[in-house]
């Protein structure tokens, strides 16, 4: 596959993901964590499309009640957009060091597990 | 060395070329040995010096080689650390390792009353992006190599 196909795939699976959640009217009632069908528990990232949902559609409290991941999802989906439009030329190497990599994951795995230890796991006990 | 992907001069340990941002051993328009331009998509080796455009790097069956563009390695550590456990490592072609992760995780996460979920989705997550980490400086990976 090219390098450019390669790309446009990415980039419109990125912004047909963002589209959907913006323009669908109700998240179905499918659902999108396997983890939790099979164990009836949470786990940490659950509630995230949720919250992606609400803050698309402009609701920041339910969003950040939902998962707090739902504002550094859009960051590193921004990134990466930006990343694949911007490949090969100087401007890609604004965004695409290692440094920031490290500090998008360690962020992302911190945020999911605070949140799971004392908000998803304390609900779902009670 | 010379970037495979714009053939200016980088630094050996260097994971973007500072010139063109791409992973400096991944692309082969260049030969990274000598910086020579390599006109012919199919060639494996630089008419000018000999050297594998590959970066010398194995390329035996069982190797996975880096992609260009390369996979964003967050994006890969949460797939697998987020949406489905080894789904990460799927996409970036290690498929029966993710198999195996996932089936893994199920088996612990029910054995565990859900209370395993996050040993596990960390883990995988981490092992997704140190691995999409390796292919995006331009190593070429086994399927079944860990971290």
């Amino acid at each position: 596959m090219g390098v450019l196909l390669r790309r446009w795939i990415e980039l419109a699976a990125i912004v047909g993901g963002v589209a959907y959640l913006a323009f669908v009217p109700a998240l179905p009632s499918v659902p999108t964590c396997a983890y939790r069908v099979l164990t009836s528990m949470p786990c940490p990232t659950c509630g995230t499309t949720r919250g992606l949902f609400a803050l698309l559609h402009g609701d920041v409290r339910l969003a950040m009640q939902s998962n707090p991941l739902s504002f550094l999802v859009p960051l590193i989906v921004l990134r990466r957009g930006f990343v694949l439009t911007t490949y090969g030329t100087r401007c890609s190497a604004l965004f695409n060091h290692q440094a920031i990599d490290r500090t998008l994951m360690a962020s992302f795995f911190a945020i999911a597990l605070l949140h799971y230890l004392f908000v998803a796991l304390p609900a779902a006990i009670r | 060395m010379f970037c495979g992907n714009c053939g200016s001069e980088t630094n050996s340990n260097a994971v973007a070329c500072l010139k063109c941002g791409a992973a400096p051993r991944v692309g082969r328009a260049f030969c990274q040995n000598c910086g020579q331009e390599n006109k012919n998509a199919s060639a494996i080796v630089c008419v000018s010096c000999g050297a594998s455009l590959t970066g010398g790097v194995a390329s035996g069956s069982d190797m996975i080689q880096p992609g260009n563009p390369p996979r964003d390695p967050v994006l890969m550590g949460i797939l697998s650390g987020c949406c489905l456990v080894g789904l990460g490592q799927m996409i970036l072609g290690q498929v029966p390792k993710g198999i195996v992760l996932l089936i893994c995780a199920i088996g612990f996460g029910i054995i565990t009353s859900g209370f395993g979920a996050p040993i596990f989705l960390i883990l995988a997550g981490v092992d997704a992006y140190m691995i999409a980490n390796k292919l995006k400086s331009g190593r070429p990976v086994s399927s079944w190599e860990f971290f």
